[in-house]
């Protein structure tokens, strides 16, 4: 009796169950503001809410509410082009080139002349976008993109970066306060003195993330790029550049003198994270825009007096290049159910107001902009910064979609004390523009030359921990040689001709 | 008497293989046992703190901020019961189906009968793969719809096969006998059948059960209703936002400040997905083991 009572339970919750997606469909159908779709192809994003004080406003300006889907599989987005089925807009930094395609999505070129000619996105901006499709138009415009004029004329705010973070209390205690660090000499006798004073300090820390990027800054190599330009002006891989062989050398120097422990190789984010404001390292390779700031506040919990600063760029080369075009994508699909509303949302997304409501909140209630055009925050936003979950369900920064570079890393600086503010001024006069090596990179990913670019990148990955362990110099010219040899195999020698010819007639677009 | 007879058997070598034994089984026990222990001791300290080391068998600061990022919002309520509802409703169906499916093929007089093995061994070893699928799905309106997650495994040839080595331990003279009285195949199955079949029910209910809890893969492709999401697919999704890649610059700053870090992220996570089945099961072993021997003699 019992069990046949159960069936038709059973069967009864898996109707309930069925009529789920119904329900809600209605519901959305009903609102007022249209409601688009967007996948979000990043798996670690933050939110998938489009809710908050900025949201909220992005609707009201636009007329357009959000309803997203943020991705928990690489393979997804290939599901849904191999399939058909795409939702109204994809934000994504993958698959550029498949998605700039006619029978795929709508391109900017046609949906901004029939829908809104009044929005002019600079040719710099157009150019980029359409070196990945094939029929000259653009399907998309860079997020985050930026001009060289942009930051030699700001005032405040950099570029996420590479970064070494290192213990500022204990450097001005050994006789190092920040103004006296001035070379990689000074940088080499702090390092000294701390390993003597506390041998069980593990005195450098290699980034699981960003790896050594600050000793690569120091040396004028960047991670966006594989390529240096020689003082002759022609371009070589940075495997087989004087760059890279004399900043390994360095790390391996400092290994040699027990400033790495080898285990560091292996940590983890937060193992590496940790630490630094526990007192287990004295420096650590990290990011700018105020993990600096944020570890002190964590660390004052074991020690009051703790103070993590940044370090200033210290190399005779020290160059921040700035190389990439800009950082993700809004494609408009063809499956869009308002492709107007959409390239209008755009619009506004890329326009000043937008980018800075994005990023900075409501200009006169979150924000006030002082003479030289930096923002100041109001005490609420202050405050809710200190809560990182606070923060993201009230304002909600997330949907930066069509945010500068600039605006970006001001609204993610601007908080910031003077300690911090100061290093970036200096890290500012270092930057370099060069977009046109991320212009040259190669796209197709069925291409010689790309394959070639990512197995060199894997071989460089491989040998990096090899170089700096290296126990002797010989043995370190010993692994360097295998790399070049290894490195040649792959193809170095014709990707370094064809990326010649590529930046060089790259560079020509910008002159 | 038989307790005497016992003591004076046992004898110092007993004694002695008795206590290696115990040893090794004790630490055998202790190395299996004490990653989960040691998951969950971090997955209830602050992770700041853990990043100090030093923690092995106790919590040095007791929190449960990782487990309140899990079930923060109603969503994890949701997916919560999602889960419970799919493993209940899909095991409920694929036990039913693949007992059904099994004890008609374990009737040699089936008609076509290799011809139907032959298909289930065919989609036993090749698939259309993930597009087909999804295509297929798509055709037949599956998607976003519960249903996805206990239709398309109601029929398992893995489970089949385990159900049809049982089937074939069962005497033919049982069915007969059934026949004789005038059942019908259906009464056979349902009152002599099913009732002597329960470590086969165990073993197919704990296989399924299992992957039905864990599943997050078919609530990622398959479903776009936010209402429909499995525990195993939030799970997996708090798991990748505790891992922010390189090439992400503006989102490296979210991670900044967090007071979960990725690491207690993925030990909370597996705990709060091995608890449940941690729980089950001890009640459902019995029967498993049975179940996994089935058909392994034969004569």
């Amino acid at each position: 009796m019992k069990r046949n009572r159960l069936i038709p339970i059973l069967l009864a919750a898996v109707m309930a169950m069925s009529a789920v997606p119904v329900a809600v469909g209605a519901a959305e159908a009903s609102s007022d503001p249209v409601v688009l779709d967007v996948f979000l192809n990043h798996t670690w994003y933050p939110t998938d809410k489009f809710e908050g004080i900025i949201p909220e406003t992005i609707t009201e300006k636009t007329g357009v509410k959000l309803n997203a889907t943020r991705a928990v599989d690489a393979n997804q987005l290939g599901l849904m082009m191999a399939s058909g089925d795409l939702p109204d807009i994809i934000f994504t930094d993958q698959e550029l080139s498949r998605l700039s395609n006619d029978s795929l999505c709508y391109s900017y070129t046609d949906l901004i002349a029939q829908y809104a000619p009044e929005w002019k996105p600079s040719e710099m901006a157009i150019a980029n976008a359409t070196a990945s499709s094939q029929d000259g138009k653009y399907y998309f415009l860079y997020s985050h993109a930026y001009t060289a004029e942009e930051y030699a004329n700001a005032t405040s705010g950099f570029p996420m970066s590479s970064s070494l973070l290192y213990r500022g209390d204990i450097a001005e205690e050994l006789g190092f306060p920040a103004d006296k660090l001035n070379t990689m000499d000074d940088l080499d006798a702090l390092y000294a003195k701390v390993h003597e004073t506390y041998p069980d300090m593990e005195v450098l820390v290699y980034g699981p993330v960003l790896n050594f990027g600050y000793f690569d800054i120091q040396w004028a190599l960047t991670g966006n790029t594989s390529w240096v330009e020689k003082d002759d002006g022609t371009y070589v891989h940075t495997v087989a550049s004087e760059n890279y062989y004399n900043a390994r050398k360095k790390l391996n120097e400092y290994f040699r003198l027990g400033y790495i422990n080898p285990d560091s190789f292996a940590y983890d984010e937060s193992t590496a994270d940790g630490l630094i404001y526990t007192g287990g390292s004295f420096s650590y390779e990290n990011a700018t825009q105020g993990y600096a700031a944020t570890f002190t506040e964590m660390g004052k919990a074991y020690n009051p007096d703790l103070k993590i600063l940044e370090m200033k760029p210290l190399g005779e080369d020290a160059a921040y290049r700035l190389v990439h075009l800009g950082w993700a994508a809004t494609f408009i699909s063809k499956a869009c159910k308002n492709p107007e509303a959409a390239i209008k949302l755009m619009e506004y997304l890329f326009s000043p107001e937008g980018a800075r409501l994005t990023m900075w909140g409501r200009e006169g209630i979150e924000y006030t902009l002082s003479e030289d055009g930096a923002p100041i925050f109001s005490d609420e936003w202050v405050e809710a910064t200190k809560d990182e979950a606070l923060f993201a369900s009230k304002y909600n920064t997330n949907f930066y979609f069509g945010t500068t570079g600039l605006t970006e890393a001001i609204g993610r600086t601007a908080h910031l004390s003077a300690e911090y503010q100061d290093v970036y001024d200096l890290m500012r006069q270092k930057i370099v523009a060069a977009p046109w090596f991320g212009l040259a990179e190669p796209k197709d990913p069925n291409s010689d030359p790309f394959i070639q670019t990512e197995k060199l990148k894997e071989l460089k990955e491989n040998f990096d921990a090899r170089l700096v362990m290296a126990e002797s110099d010989a043995e370190f010219e010993k692994i360097y040689a295998e790399l070049l040899d290894a490195a040649r195999k792959i193809g170095l020698d014709s990707l370094t001709e064809y990326m010649n010819a590529e930046i060089t007639r790259c560079k020509a677009l910008y002159e | 008497m038989l307790a005497r007879r016992n003591r004076i058997r046992y004898t110092r070598e007993d004694w002695l293989v008795d206590i290696v034994v115990y040893i090794i089984v004790g630490v055998v026990f202790f190395i299996t046992s004490y990653p989960f222990y040691y998951s969950l001791v971090i997955s209830l300290n602050n992770a700041q703190d853990t990043a100090r080391g030093g923690i092995y068998f106790w919590p040095r600061m007791w929190t449960f901020a990782s487990y309140s990022s899990f079930f923060g919002d109603a969503t994890w309520l949701f997916g919560l019961l999602v889960s419970v509802a799919r493993t209940i409703v899909g095991t409920v169906i694929t036990v039913m189906f693949t007992m059904m499916v099994s004890y008609g093929l374990s009737d040699r007089k089936l008609i076509f009968r290799k011809g139907y093995m032959g298909l289930i061994i065919f989609s036993m070893y090749f698939s259309g793969g993930l597009i087909p699928y999804y295509m297929l799905l798509r055709s037949i309106h599956l998607l976003d719809s519960f249903l996805v997650y206990v239709i398309p495994s109601a029929l398992s040839a893995f489970f089949i096969f385990i159900a049809l080595s049982f089937y074939d331990g069962i005497p033919g003279e049982l069915r007969e006998s059934g026949m004789l009285d005038g059942a019908s195949d259906l009464v056979i199955f349902i009152r002599i059948i099913l009732p002597i079949s329960l470590p086969l029910v165990a073993t197919i209910a704990i296989f399924s059960g299992v992957g039905q809890w864990n599943a997050w893969f078919d609530s990622a492709f398959f479903v776009k209703n936010k209402g429909l999401r499995t525990l195993g697919y939030l799970l997996m999704e708090t798991i990748n936002q505790a891992n922010v890649p390189t090439n992400a610059q503006a989102a490296l700053q979210s991670m900044a400040g967090s007071k979960v870090s990725p690491f207690s992220i993925r030990v909370t996570a597996m705990m709060i997905s091995v608890i449940p089945i941690l729980c089950i099961y001890p009640f459902l072993q019995r029967y498993f083991i049975t179940g996994l021997t089935i058909g392994s003699v034969k004569g």
